[in-house]
Parts: C-alpha cells; structure tokens; sequence
C-alpha cells in the first residue's frame, strides 16, 4: 500500500527514514552548536572537577570495601 | 521510601545533602531494575551455558523443542542483552543523572511502569522464543508484542532522565552526562526504527546489522563509558587526566561509530562501496577509542594500589581494559583481509562477549558494588566472596575470549582451505569449545556468588561493616 505512494521513486517508508535520518542528524549538530553556545567547552580543565566536592574531594577514595590503603596517596596528587 | 524527613537534617553540608537527596530519590526505581536485571542475568547465562554445552554434547536436551540449539541460543542473547545489560544499564543512568544533575529523579513513577514493562515484554519475548516464534533476525528476534512493550518501556525511561536532566543544578555537563543523553534520545528511536516490518530481502539485512552495531553505539558503549568516566576518577579521588580528550573522544565517536554496523556484512551481498564506508569507519574509531585509553590508564597509572582496596575498581578498569581490547579487536575484525577468515567463525562470539561481557558486564558490575551500599545503607557483606566473584568472572571470560579467538581463527584458516574437507574445520574446534564451557561455568559460579551477595544487601543481612567513604552519608541521612 505504502510502495504506491511515491516521490523520486522512493518508497514511503525510505522517505520516512531520510527525513528520521536528517532530524536525528540535525538534532546533534543543533546539540553540539548549543553547547558551544551554553560556553560547555569554554573551561575545559575545570569540567573535570565537578564530581568532587568538599565531603568527597580530590585525594580521597570513595569505595573501601576492602580496607584503606596505608597511605592515601602518593607523592604529588594534590594538583587539584 | 519518603526522602524528605532524613534531607532536613543533612543541610549543614549542601553537597553531602545534595549528594543523599539524589541517591535517596533513586533508591526504589534503581533496586527494581538491578533486581531484575540479576534475575535475568541468571536466566541468560543458564540458557548460555547450555549452548555452550550443547557444542560438546550435541543430543543433550535435542529431543525437547524448546531447549534446542536454534531457540535456546537465541533466548540466550535476548535474556541477556534486553533483561540483564538493558535493565542494568538503565539503572545506572537513573542513578548517574540524578547524581550529574545534582538534583532528584523527575517522574518516578514512569521509572516504576518502565521497569515493569520491561520485564514483561523480555519475559514474553523470551517464552516466544522458546516457543518457536522467533522473528529469525540477529538481535531482533523478540515478536512485536514483546518489541512494543520493551519500546514503551523505554521510552519512558527517556522521559525521566531527559525531564532531570531539564531540572538541573549544575552549569557544566559532565562527560558522562553527555553519554547518557545521547543514550537515552537515539536508544528508543533505534529500537522502534529497526523493528518495523517494511524491510525485505537485502536491505532487510543491512537494517539487521546496521540494528544490531548501533545497539552498541547508542547503548551499551555509551552506557559502559560513562560509567568508567565516573567511577575511575571518583574512586580513586582523582579528576580524569585529559577532560578535553574525553569530549573529543564523545563527539567522534558520535560522529563515527554509527557508521560501522554494515562490517558485519563483509563479503555479503551489499553494494561495495556501503560496506566500504562502513569498513573506513571502523577504522576510524581508532581515535575516540584511543581517548578513551588513555584519559583511563592515565587517570588511574600511580593507583594502581588502589585496585586491592576497592571492588569497583577492579571491576571498571579490567572493563575500561577490555573495552581498549575489544574496540581495536572489532576494527581489525572489520579490515576484509581478517574478515576473510574470521568472519563467520567462533572468532565473533568471543568478540561478542568480549564486548558484552569483558567491557559491559563487569563496568556494571563496578556500577553496582559502588551504587548499592549508597541506596541500601548497607556495607557489602563478606568482601571475601567478592574478591572471588571477581578472580572467577575475569578468569572465566578471559579463557572465554581466547578459546574462541584461536579456535576461531583454525575454524577460519581450515573452512578457506580447499584441500581440507569441511568436518576438519568442525573437528579442530572441539577442544576449544570445551574450553570455553569451563569458562562459562566459573562465570556461572562466580555470578552465584554475587547473586547471593546482592540478596543480602537487599535484605541488608550479613555482618554489620561500616567504612569511611560513606559512613559520614550515612551518619548525616539517619542522625
């Protein structure tokens, strides 16, 4: 039923996929340009800090099921 | 389940109470899809071992329909693939978002229908499968009852996340937010686009494996990454080594991985040059996957210690490991002069569970050791079986993997050569499917363990444990 309708002798249903195809892929672009213009990727260094904060912070482990390392660091960790 | 009573009293610290709140609003959505995706992670590798076996001892349970090989395989890979992966993944995105978004779960209640559908439509596809009701496709084989229920299901999973994500109350997003969303907007309309019934003959064949790789791409793979984005820094307490190569590692591997599913199709009756986009793509997936190497080995190189110490971890880098491992294994695979004799040899399947079991499965299970004390209040009882249920799986797929991979590549080298008849291909696999039984069944054993284990925390018994890093959470949710 649907093969009868036709533009450029595609099929419906390929019509129906290509515009899909063109929205999804506009979707991300439109995605990539609104984080550029939302300044996501104007500090780059800092984005790698936002999981730690002052209870959980850089230089303490968060999961000691198996005891705690004597020491909790070595030398020269504590760029953050 | 009521969060509101215990957040009132941890507001001298805005992050911890942040941090309790999110956790707290999760807990009830997150429990039912880990609980099921054990269940069906039990089911699926029940039904994977009896394959395996079944390649050993070929009349073993034949003269029963529903437990021969050509449903039993099939039930295998949906079992696991839709109810374990797919459940567990979802879980850990509820979790993740709320925590990345430093807020609650919006529309928990769609999270609760979304987990109950679920596991209705997996379980209906399941007995449909056993049943002989297969729709015969790789991946695709759920009827559409089944494939409608799981849509609607995931779907509102979408809903949810993208709704917190909405919410938010943080400016930057972070990388493994930015998996997540990609995740959760391509994985229904994947789904719903490769299950409708337009397609025949060779195109229906390119949709099969376009399907089939993009499931890696928009689900399990994004699902896996941002977890080990998460995990790694935040266990070892230490901000992943290159932020900027993890977002140039996200944008080209959105930009290159759906590209590749057509590989799959190497010397199969599809136009050239299709096959050879898809071909370059693989191959170009060299670079998101070589961020992704080495922001991980070197987040966590001089902590490697640390591995002793925490059961996540070990579990998320022998993953983020296998994932360097299965990616550069899947773009040579692609390359036609391997394809010639690897492609359709046992070489995929350890391919396949290098991917699905090596990377995904053990990042989940680093997921769930790390998430569950935080939900349940509850430390892991017995760190002993733990260290067991690590040392039996990784042993296990390893000797999965490698039995495979070789006996694959004799399979493929003995079925080019003319000389040789066809039964010698078949006969020089003998010992190395063997092999792979013994290693199913210490992933068997090694999963009864943790089963055992995730049952006593949800029943919070065992010994009473507490340690550091989240006993100050504790302390502040229950004072």
């Amino acid at each position: 039923m649907y093969n009868k309708l036709r533009f450029m002798n595609l099929p419906l249903a390929a019509l129906i996929l290509i515009f899909l195809v063109l929205l999804g892929g506009s979707l991300a672009i439109g995605a990539f340009f609104w984080a550029v213009r939302n300044k996501q990727f104007k500090d780059l260094n800092a984005g790698a800090y936002v999981i730690f904060d002052e209870d959980e912070p850089i230089g303490k482990m968060t999961d000691n099921v198996f005891g705690i390392p004597e020491r909790n660091h070595k030398g020269g960790e504590q760029e953050g | 389940m009521s969060p509101d009573s215990d957040i009132s009293k941890v507001e001298e610290s805005p992050e911890l109470s942040s941090r309790v709140t999110s956790d707290e609003s999760v807990s009830a959505p997150v429990l039912l899809f880990f609980s099921s995706s054990i269940l069906w992670l039990f089911v699926g590798t029940i039904l994977g071992l009896t394959t395996a076996l079944k390649f050993s001892f070929p009349d073993w349970l034949g003269s029963i329909p529903a437990l021969t090989f050509g449903r039993i395989r099939p039930a295998h890979l949906n079992a696991v693939v839709y109810g374990w992966s797919s459940m567990a993944i979802a879980a850990c995105y509820i979790w993740l978002t709320a925590r990345l978004c430093n807020t609650e779960i919006h529309w928990r209640r769609l999270l609760y229908i979304s987990a109950i559908l679920w596991n209705i439509g997996v379980l209906y596809g399941i007995i449909a499968i056993l049943n002989g009701g297969s729709q015969g496709q790789e991946w695709l084989e759920f009827p559409p009852a089944a494939v409608s229920v799981i849509a609607v299901a995931a779907i509102c999973l979408s809903f949810s996340i993208l709704r917190t994500f909405h919410s938010r109350r943080v400016t930057h997003i972070y990388v493994s937010l930015w998996y997540i969303l990609a995740s959760v907007v391509w994985f229904p309309i994947l789904y719903v686009i490769a299950n409708l019934h337009i397609y025949s003959g060779v195109t229906q064949a390119a949709v099969n494996w376009w399907y089939a790789h993009n499931l890696l791409t928009v689900w399990a793979t994004p699902a896996g990454l941002a977890a080990a984005y998460y995990f790694i820094p935040k266990v070892i307490g230490r901000p992943i080594h290159s932020y900027y190569l993890s977002l140039l590692g996200f944008w080209s591997f959105a930009l290159f991985y759906n590209w590749n599913g057509i590989h799959h199709l190497v010397g199969g009756p599809l136009p050239t040059w299709l096959i050879s986009v898809s071909i370059v793509a693989s191959v170009l997936m060299f670079i998101p996957v070589i961020t992704v190497a080495i922001n991980h080995h070197l987040t966590t190189v001089g902590h490697f210690d640390k591995l002793k110490y925490s059961p996540t971890l070990r579990f998320v880098v022998f993953g983020a490991m296998s994932y360097t491992a299965v990616s550069f294994q899947g773009s040579f695979e692609a390359i036609r002069s391997q394809s010639e004799i690897t492609h359709f040899t046992h070489y995929t399947v350890g391919h396949a569970h290098l991917g699905l079991y090596a990377f995904l499965t053990m990042i989940l299970f680093g997921a769930i050791y790390y998430i569950m004390p935080r939900l349940v209040k509850w430390e892991w009882p017995y760190p002993v079986l733990i260290k067991f249920h690590f040392w039996l799986v990784a042993i296990g797929i390893i000797l999965y993997v490698l039995s495979m991979n070789v006996g694959g590549v004799f399979q493929g080298l003995y079925m080019n050569d003319a000389s040789r008849p066809f039964i010698e291909s078949v006969e020089v696999t003998k010992p190395y499917l063997a092999a792979r039984s013994i290693g199913g069944a210490l992933i068997l054993v090694g999963q009864l363990l943790f089963i055992f284990l995730f049952s006593l925390m949800i029943l919070r018994k065992g010994a009473v444990r507490l340690t550091p890093p989240w006993r100050d959470e504790l302390e502040a949710a229950t004072k």
